[in-house]
Order: structure tokens, then C-alpha cells, then sequence
């Protein structure tokens, strides 16, 4: 346990597989849209879809933009304090 | 083309619904534990932690929603006066598209099972063929039943709008099923 608790590193580190996972969620949105112009019947239909579902990703991606920057990622996470278990702080009404 | 078809309004119905339930979960999860949440999210490493994890729940949420109706809106099957045009799309990267000489068909069969099914007026056709794809499989169609008539009478006309031309065609009996609920 020693070994964790001299253990930190900035809260950032969390973002690198967010990052990896919002590539993804970027390739997958590409293939969809793809696969939506490519093979979809053009029409009104066609585009109400393609559109509402371009707005939505960009709302989504937005608001998500705007939530994180918000916070301190430069804030140092202390592993041995992660780990010695819960809190009166963390779970107030257990 | 004589007839263009996607699955009934009932399976967009069913992505829209469960959509909506999962972008509610998170909401009645957030307030059954409020007070737990509220102080995690003044924490330094908790609160964007959750923040994280939520907007990742909220677009894998938005993403297999429109997978799943892109799925949908992309699974069409077309009959036309010479050829049934079977499309399907099985996810993001499958893909299959096929089709069918109506002088191939050898029997058509709709298939309305369950009380859902049948109160919407929606099920299967299936059309066997004497091709190498066994059979066309029109699934959850709306009107199975009508659909079913329509592709019959497509394919006699075809067949006798070629018996008058001379073209030597393969009459065999075609048997024509009807399931129905019991």
C-alpha cells in the first residue's frame, strides 16, 4: 500500500482515454453519417435526419466542451488518498 | 417500382423509446442519491471524474441510438415489375444487398405472430426462391398480409406477361402460407 500512497498525478491523465474515446465516438458519427448519405433514399426525410442528428452531435459536443473546461485539470490525485476508503466527506449520508 | 417498404413505425418507436429511457436513468439516479452528488461534484477529483463518465454515458447514448436507426431507415426491401431488391444493413459495417428474379419465386409467405404484432398490423413475408439465397425475409413489415397479395399478383402478371411474349418460364405450384395467431 506504501507504494500507492506516494503515488499522484495530475487529474488531466483522466483525459487520455476520453480523448481515445471521443476519436471514436468521432469515426463512428463518420461512418453513420456516411452510410446515411451514401445508401439513404435523398429526400426531405434524408435530410431532417442527417440534419437533426448533426445538430444533436454538436450540442452534445458543446455542452460537453463547456462542462469540462470548467474544471482544474492540473489538480494533482493522490492515490493513497483514493484508496484508504470512503469518507464522511464522500458518502455524507451512509 | 411497385413497392417500397421499411420495417413498421413501431421499431423506430422502440429506438425512440429506449433512448429516452436511457437518457432518463442517469436523471433518476442523480436524484435518488442528490445529496450524495451534489457534494461529489464539489470535489476536485471526483467531480470531473462523474462529469467524464456521465458525458461519455450521454453520447455512447446519442451514438447506438442512431446506429441502431440507421439500421433501421437502411433496411428496405423494393419490388418492382421484374425484381425484389432485398437491402440490409447489419450495423455499421455489414452490409448485404440482394435480388431476386420474380420467375424465381416459388412461394410467399406472411407471418403475423404475438399480440402486439397483430393489433398493429405488422410481421414477416417470407420468400422462398429457387435461387441460391434460400429465401427473402421481409422483416417486421407493416400490412404483412397485403404486401404479401400485392407480390403474389406482381409475380403472375409477370409470369403471364411472359408466357405471352414466348419466354418459356418454370410454372411450378406455388404454395401460399398464411400464419396467423391462434
Amino acid at each position: 500500500m506504501d507504494i500507492f500512497q506516494s503515488l499522484s498525478f495530475p487529474l488531466w491523465f483522466v483525459l487520455i482515454p476520453f480523448v481515445l474515446f471521443f476519436a471514436l465516438f468521432l469515426i463512428y458519427n463518420i461512418f453513420n453519417m456516411y452510410h446515411l448519405l451514401r445508401f439513404g433514399v435523398f429526400g426531405f426525410g434524408l435530410y431532417l435526419i442527417t440534419t437533426i442528428y448533426t445538430l444533436g452531435t454538436f450540442l452534445l459536443v458543446c455542452v460537453a466542451f463547456f462542462i469540462l473546461v470548467q474544471y482544474d485539470w492540473t489538480t494533482s490525485v493522490d492515490l493513497g488518498q483514493l484508496l484508504a476508503g470512503y469518507s464522511d466527506s464522500i458518502f455524507p449520508t451512509l | 417500382m411497385v413497392l417500397f417498404i421499411r420495417r413498421h413505425w413501431i421499431a423506430p418507436f422502440q429506438i425512440f423509446g429506449i433512448f429516452i429511457i436511457l437518457l432518463l436513468l442517469p436523471v433518476a439516479i442523480g436524484y435518488l442519491f442528490y445529496d450524495n452528488f451534489v457534494i461529489w461534484m464539489q470535489q476536485d477529483v471526483f467531480g470531473p471524474l462523474i462529469s467524464l463518465i456521465v458525458i461519455m454515458y450521454f453520447l455512447c447514448v446519442w451514438l447506438f441510438s442512431f446506429i441502431e436507426f440507421t439500421d433501421y431507415y437502411l433496411d428496405t426491401w423494393i419490388v418492382t415489375t421484374e425484381r425484389i431488391i432485398n437491402i440490409e444493413q447489419k450495423g455499421l459495417f455489414n452490409r448485404t444487398a440482394s435480388e431476386l428474379q420474380l420467375e424465381a419465386v416459388q412461394d410467399v409467405t406472411s407471418d403475423v405472430e404475438g399480440v402486439f404484432r397483430t393489433i398493429f398490423d405488422y410481421g414477416d413475408v417470407i420468400i422462398q426462391t429457387a435461387g441460391e439465397l434460400k429465401h427473402f425475409h421481409f422483416k417486421e413489415i407493416p400490412h404483412p398480409e397485403d404486401i404479401k397479395e400485392r407480390i403474389i399478383h406482381i409475380v403472375d402478371q409477370d409470369r403471364e406477361q411472359k408466357e405471352l411474349q414466348g419466354i418459356r418460364t418454370t410454372p411450378k405450384p406455388r404454395l401460399v402460407k398464411t400464419k396467423t395467431p391462434e
